[in-house]
């Protein structure tokens, strides 16, 4: 009986925490939305490419990222964003060749602040993550190819936030 | 003397004789998931699908980039030196092939 009470409490409190972890994200996205800072990444149309290489954005704790993928949609080719920790990306692209570009295995390398899903033709997805300090944060694509053979990378320059 | 005759052609054979190995692409696929290669021989790419490929290899000493390849198109990469690659596609995420070179 206690057992059973036990069960249904801890399933129940599963369910509240997942409540919440959900009500938070939506915290975040306001606070982005007026304390943050946003930026807007996309393909390069139909091109293995992003349309930016080099951004400059100020700092700010939270950082919303964008990113559409404006393939053609018969293309069928997938891309996705990683942003990563200052000087890592030589590293980061090695893992990724050895992991096989496989997606799962990468995800959890600790070169990367955040990601996105690998998105169809058409898809966007927007992410947030929380820079520690101004610097160069690299960008990359993990798809096979496409940051280490084709070049879809690039440098989001987090500047020192002007005083007012 | 005689023997220094016989065994000459057999020296010479490999490289005089580079072959051509043919791949298809279909149904976002390679037609083998991996081939065995000796140095000098080409792979010729063959692109059977109504959509575009893409072959590269990453890494070091065989890294190359075909680039787009339309369908119905041809495309060849030749391999000088020993040692072994995955190949993949830029378009296709589950295309690839295994290249050994010895
Ligand atoms: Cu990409
Ligand atoms: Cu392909």
């Amino acid at each position: 009986m206690l057992n059973k009470t036990l069960k249904i409490v801890s399933i129940l409190s599963l369910f509240i925490l997942n409540k919440q972890g959900l009500s938070k994200d939506k915290d975040k996205e306001r606070l982005a939305g007026k304390s943050g800072v946003t930026v807007s990444l996309s393909t390069k149309g139909n091109d293995i490419a992003f349309d930016q290489t080099s951004i400059q954005i100020p700092f700010a704790e939270n950082i919303t990222l964008t990113f559409v993928n404006q393939a053609l949609k018969g293309s069928e080719i997938l891309h996705n964003v990683a942003v990563l920790k200052p000087g890592s990306v030589d590293t980061f692209l090695k893992a990724l060749q050895l992991s096989g570009y496989d997606l799962d295995k990468i995800k959890n390398d600790p070169s990367i602040l955040v990601m996105t899903e690998a998105l169809a033709p058409g898809a966007s997805q927007s992410v947030q993550f929380h820079p520690s300090e101004p610097g160069f944060y690299p960008f990359v694509c993990v798809m096979p190819g496409h940051a280490d053979m084709l070049g879809m990378k690039g440098t989001l320059n987090i500047t020192k936030a002007s005083k007012k | 003397m005689k023997r220094f005759l016989v065994i000459l052609p057999l020296v010479i054979t490999p490289f005089a004789f580079a072959k051509d190995h043919i791949i298809t692409q279909k149904g976002k696929a390679f037609s083998e998931s991996e081939i065995t290669l000796a140095p000098g021989d080409n792979l010729i790419f063959k692109n059977d699908d109504d959509t575009s490929h893409n072959v590269f290899s990453a890494v070091e000493p065989m890294k190359f980039n075909l680039g787009i390849q339309k369908p119905g198109s041809e495309a060849s990469h030749k391999f000088d030196s020993a040692g072994v690659a995955e190949l993949r596609c830029a378009i296709h995420p589950k295309m690839k092939i295994k290249v050994t070179v010895k």
